[in-house]
């Protein structure tokens, strides 16, 4: 993780407006979710990947620190950037541990844990829940974002609500339509 | 599916998910009949969507870091979970590290939703919290942030049932279930009395133990968490369970949250235990529907709910005989608890425990007696009083209620402050019953009583009788009462003194009132040695108070500007500025703007000045809405920069809005009013209306005589103002006194820039008197201040320039005249631009002095300036004065033609000044001399 006082920096320099200083926070974000999802994956904690964890644990450091000096207040666009975040780190999850059960890139596999109980079915599921969602976000990236903050990041539909300044039941709604949406890709994935 | 397709299908689902099963299907069957192929799809997706219920239903991981049995949590062991809900899961777990055997449960609070000062406000309360022990209360035994960053409270675990189930399942008769809920009054009274608000009050916070003892949960995590409101406790799906039934009508409208909240929620917890079922009969039981019931909804009767009840409901009872049972007190007990405003409720958990046991002992019950509002209601009804006491009255009452609402938002240890309050307003009326009928209420009457019933009735509670002392003083202060406020703010300082617990907010609020006090008497001084010391608190709490703080900056700003510190005054304000934008008090930024428009305006530079409050106005109109009182104030400051700008439509449109907007708030009698009132007065000055303004000017005099110190620079601005009246009607000597009166009083106040123009004034009037010898020291004075004030090239000193060079010439001191008239020419100039009124005097002065020495083309410039006569009055005023010069000029060689002209320039003004005025009165002389030397 960078430096804390550093990230204290950014983001007074974001909080005042100044967007690069936020994509550099983001961009912390990001290698910091990786690196959390590594430490995690190699150590005792099973093969369970927190996800609301992860999210929160990292929205803490950047936020938690620095004696509260530093205020984020831009929390949707924090979560939205953290929920896509841990998306691509559960999907690249399963896409290596995929390679791995297929006797796939050798050299990355050793950090991942083994035995995975009907991990090959799952971690096909969700490859096809990735391409879904890609195609969701061609129609509606709304949609998309819901998915990802309830489904990856943990999320409940209040919270989202309250993130994104609507209503619980829009966000209801929106998370019921993604629903099919993905369904109707996922069953017939040659036609949608 | 492509996205044309998509964007087609959107909306209907959207309209279909949002019908009850059965009107969807009929929608559906409608929507086939015109197009099958659409409908069928849409059916095709809402089945898909209905049939598959575990699609990504659960997260793709969902318990928190580490949760899982057996797992550490700071010094826990997890053992089972055993609830979860929108805070986070509950379990219960163990001591790992050995230092006793104790079961817990523990809750881990979902990281993302607290605050990230959490740590340190743990740090904090922890401690406070701990102390707080109470048999029928579990306690809160450990707060804090695990190595993986979750939070966790650790709780005394609770064996036991909540407290509806448990009468239900023991078939507990209504006695029975009343001592059970009087201990649940008796434990939320002590955390009353503790200042911790529960604001979450439910069954499953009521536990009651196989032993019969009851056991009240989560105490004190409202407090520990800050957070308002609640989270409402949400399960994963995302429906909400039943905390919203017990929510009170503040909570649902975001309102401040106080002890009598809780009461609201005892009387929805009484009514289930007495019927089984909630106060509200609803037909869809949805989110909007409940808070609709909530806010507007008259109750069920309990007793009418029971006879609608099933038989197994009501065991032991039979419905009929438990609706029998209810019907009156038990009735009437549950429904005060249920009043929709909080002052309509119980004034507490101990006096509804009180009125179960008049139940119980078949003693009259209190829920019979006439209710506050009621009371109030007739009071008002028996006594009509004049109307501008009444609306008075009801001004009072609103600041008061306000202020009592803003203490109870402050913060929830501070509970009792806002009961006390609500009680002292109460009785206020309560005693103002016993005066003659017919008498016209006196309101400060009515606050003298006020202090006399808290003396007596708190007497052993300092702390409220300080706050008591505060309220009463700020009402004070808005009557105008100086001194009162004053005496009232000594007493409270003592009272504080002897307080070292009192909380920082009431501290702060009294040192900012104390300066205000002090300030509006004119002693700057002594408004800044009463702040000063308290300037590290404010420092130091500006984060968690920041209200309190940015009022205390701004307060002490003022004090500093009056004194002429205007760097520190800009700093402070700056500072309050910040914090108010930070945590968008949108009123609060609109003060702040003013105040710094102020400033901005004592630098000399009132462009800027009107700037930033016009846009500081619009932006109160649009955030806060039209008529805030803060705009009166706005409105008259921009009136009053206005007229110095010659922007003199401008300035009456807005004074008279500002007149109209406080009389419409406040009634007559207030002092915003009679500031707005000055304000227009002055105006009326300046458009030549000087009976209007006279009038204006001695009503306002009246009213400022009986409350302020003879030197207060307000009262030197009524001295002032009636001084340049009685010199435009030509009453030179009441003008002097009036004005000599003006700069006593502001030289004792201490702020140069009001002497400069004090003596400005004043040597004008001299001047015109003829007294030139008098007004010289004092208009040289009148300039180096404002050399000192504003520097040595300010229009100001341009003005004085003017004035000094016109006494010069009059001394026949020709060089220095000369000097003078040119310096004020370039200045004037430089500063308030060509065209302004002030700029023109100059150039007149300067013309008409070049060209009494003889040189043409000064006269001919003061002919230009005589015929460029368009313009406001203040423009025309000088243009007349030019011609008029220029006709004096002619006069020796042609005398008739300069008389002639004379009586034409005389015949304009007579039109547009039909009062006269101090140039008319001028001209005129001009015309006499001229008359005299044509016999």
């Amino acid at each position: 993780m960078t430096e804390a006082g550093e990230i204290t920096v950014l983001l007074d320099a974001a909080h005042k407006g100044d967007r690069s200083a936020m994509d550099r926070v983001l961009a912390t974000l990001y290698q910091e979710l990786h690196s959390m999802a590594r430490r995690q994956l190699a150590g005792q904690h099973g093969h369970t990947l927190d996800a609301t964890a992860l999210v929160h644990e990292a929205y803490l450091k950047l936020i938690g620190r620095g004696n509260g000096a530093a205020q984020f207040d831009d929390r949707a666009h924090f979560f939205a950037y953290a929920a896509s975040a841990m998306r691509s780190v559960v999907v690249d999850y399963a896409r290596q541990r995929l390679a791995q059960k297929r006797g796939g890139d050798q050299h990355r596999v050793t950090d991942l844990p083994e035995d995975m109980e009907g991990g090959v079915r799952l971690d096909e599921d969700m490859l096809g829940l990735d391409t879904a969602l890609t195609r969701l976000t061609a129609v509606d990236p709304r949609l998309t974002q819901v998915v990802e903050l309830r489904y990856f990041a943990g999320l409940s539909e209040l919270e989202i609500a309250a993130l994104m300044k609507r209503s619980e039941r829009s966000v209801r709604r929106d998370w019921q339509k993604a629903r099919m949406f993905l369904l109707a890709s996922l069953k017939d994935p040659a036609v949608t | 599916m492509d996205a044309e397709r998509w964007q087609r299908l959107s909306p209907l689902l959207d309209a279909l998910l949002e019908l009850p099963a059965d009107a969807r299907t009929e929608h559906l069957a409608a929507l086939r009949r015109e197009d099958s192929a659409l409908a069928n799809e849409l059916e095709h997706l809402l089945t898909l969507e209905a049939d598959d219920e575990d699609f990504l239903a659960e997260p793709v991981v969902e318990l928190p870091n580490g949760a899982r049995p057996g797992a550490r949590i700071g010094p826990y062991r997890l053992d089972r979970m055993i609830g979860e809900g929108g805070m986070g899961q509950v379990w219960l777990a163990m001591r790992a590290d050995g230092l006793y055997e104790r079961k817990v449960a523990l809750k881990l609070l979902r990281p993302g939703l607290v605050d990230p000062r959490l740590r340190q406000r743990f740090d904090r309360e922890r401690e406070i919290l701990a102390r707080f022990a109470h048999p029928y209360i579990a306690r809160l035994l450990d707060a804090g942030i695990d190595r993986d960053g979750q939070p966790f409270l650790a709780l005394e675990y609770v064996d036991g049932e909540p407290i509806t189930t448990y009468c239900q399942s023991r078939q507990l008769d209504l006695a029975a279930r009343i001592d059970l809920f009087r201990q649940v009054c008796e434990a939320v009274s002590h955390a009353h009395a503790n200042l911790i608000v529960h604001r979450d009050l439910k069954p499953s916070n009521i536990m009651v133990t196989p032993a019969g003892h009851v056991r009240l949960l989560d105490f004190g995590i409202a407090k520990l968490l800050d957070v308002e409101p609640l989270p409402l406790e949400q399960t994963r799906t995302g429906v909400r369970t039943f905390t919203l039934h017990y929510a009170a009508p503040e909570q649902i409208r975001g309102e401040p949250v106080t002890t009598m909240t809780d009461v609201y929620s005892l009387g929805v917890v009484l009514y289930e235990l007495f019927t089984g079922s909630k106060p509200y009969r609803l037909k869809r039981q949805t989110d909007a529907e409940w808070e609709e019931a909530i806010l507007d909804g008259e109750p069920l009767r309990a007793s009418q709910a029971a006879l609608r009840s099933d038989a197994d409901a009501t065991k032991p009872y039979s419905p009929k005989r438990l609706a029998r049972e209810l019907a009156g007190d038990l009735d009437n007990i549950v429904n005060k608890a249920l009043g929709k405003r909080p002052e309509q409720r119980y004034v507490s958990a101990e006096a509804m425990s009180q009125d179960l046991l008049c139940y119980l002992r078949g003693r009259p019950i209190q829920a019979r007696g006439e209710r506050m509002g009621y009371r109030l209601r007739k009071y008002l009804s028996r006594h009509r009083w004049p109307i501008a006491a009444a609306s008075m009255v009801l001004v009072v009452m609103l600041t008061a209620l306000a202020v009592v609402g803003w203490q109870a938002r402050q913060a929830l240890r501070e509970a009792g402050r806002a009961q006390a309050m609500q009680n002292f307003v109460a009785g206020l009326f309560e005693s103002a019953g016993s005066a003659p009928q017919d008498t016209p209420m006196d309101l400060r009457a009515l606050l003298d009583m006020g202090i006399m019933r808290g003396e007596r009735s708190l007497a052993r509670q300092p702390q409220a009788r300080a706050e008591l002392y505060g309220m009463v003083a700020r009402l004070r202060l808005g009557l105008g009462d100086y001194r009162e406020a004053s005496a009232l703010l000594d007493q409270q300082a003592r009272l504080l003194q002897e307080l070292p617990d009192a909380p920082a907010s009431l501290r702060l609020e009294a040192a900012t009132l104390r300066g205000n006090t002090h300030r509006q008497m004119s002693d700057a001084k002594g408004c800044l040695m009463q702040m000063q010391p308290l300037n590290d608190l404010a420092v130091h709490e500006q984060e968690q108070l920041p209200a309190q703080a940015a009022a205390f900056f701004s307060q002490l700003a003022r004090c500093h500007r009056d004194l002429g510190e205007r760097n520190l005054a800009n700093q402070l304000l700056s500072r309050a500025l910040d914090l108010r934008r930070d945590h968008h008090d949108d009123v609060g930024v609109a003060e702040s703007l003013l105040d710094i428009s102020s400033l901005r305006a004592d630098d000399g530079d009132p462009k800027q000045a009107i700037r930033i409050l016009r846009d500081a106005l619009a932006q109160l109109q649009q955030k806060v809405g039209e008529r805030h009182p803060l705009a009166i104030d706005m409105l008259r400051n921009l009136c009053s920069l206005e007229r110095s700008t010659d922007e003199i439509v401008a300035a009456e449109r807005d004074c008279r809005s500002s007149l109209a907007l406080a009389q419409d708030l406040h009634g007559k009698e207030y002092r915003a009013t009679i500031d707005a009132r000055r304000q227009l007065a002055a105006l009326y000055v300046d458009l030549g209306r000087f009976s209007e303004a006279e009038t204006e000017f001695l009503d306002t005099y009246k009213w400022m005589r009986t409350r302020l110190d003879p030197n207060h620079p307000d009262m030197a601005r009524t001295y002032n103002s009636l001084a340049i009246v009685a010199w435009e009607r030509g009453d030179l000597k009441q003008a002097v006194m009036y004005q000599q009166r003006a700069v006593t009083a502001w030289r004792t106040g201490g702020n140069e820039s009001l002497v400069a123009s004090g003596l400005f004034n004043l040597a004008m009037i001299l001047h015109s008197a003829g007294e030139e010898n008098e007004a010289l020291p004092l208009i040289r004075e009148a300039r180096q201040l404002r050399v000192e004030r504003f520097g040595a090239r300010h229009e100001l000193v341009g003005d004085s320039d003017r004035l000094l060079g016109e006494v010069l010439a009059a001394l026949d001191l020709s060089e220095p005249a000369h000097a003078a008239l040119s310096n004020a020419v370039q200045l004037t100039r430089n500063g308030y631009g060509q065209a302004h009124s002030h700029t023109r005097r100059a150039e007149i002065s300067l013309a008409r002095f070049e060209a009494a020495a003889g040189d043409s083309d000064a006269y001919q410039r003061l002919r230009a300036l005589g015929s460029s006569g368009e313009g406001d009055i203040e423009q025309r005023k000088v243009s007349w004065l030019a011609g008029a010069y220029a006709a004096q000029l002619d006069c020796p060689s042609q005398p008739s033609r300069a008389l002639a002209e004379l009586d034409t320039v005389l015949t304009q003004m007579q039109l547009a000044l039909p009062e006269g005025g101090a140039i008319p009165r001028e001209i005129e002389q001009l015309r006499a001399t001229c008359a005299t030397r044509r016999r």
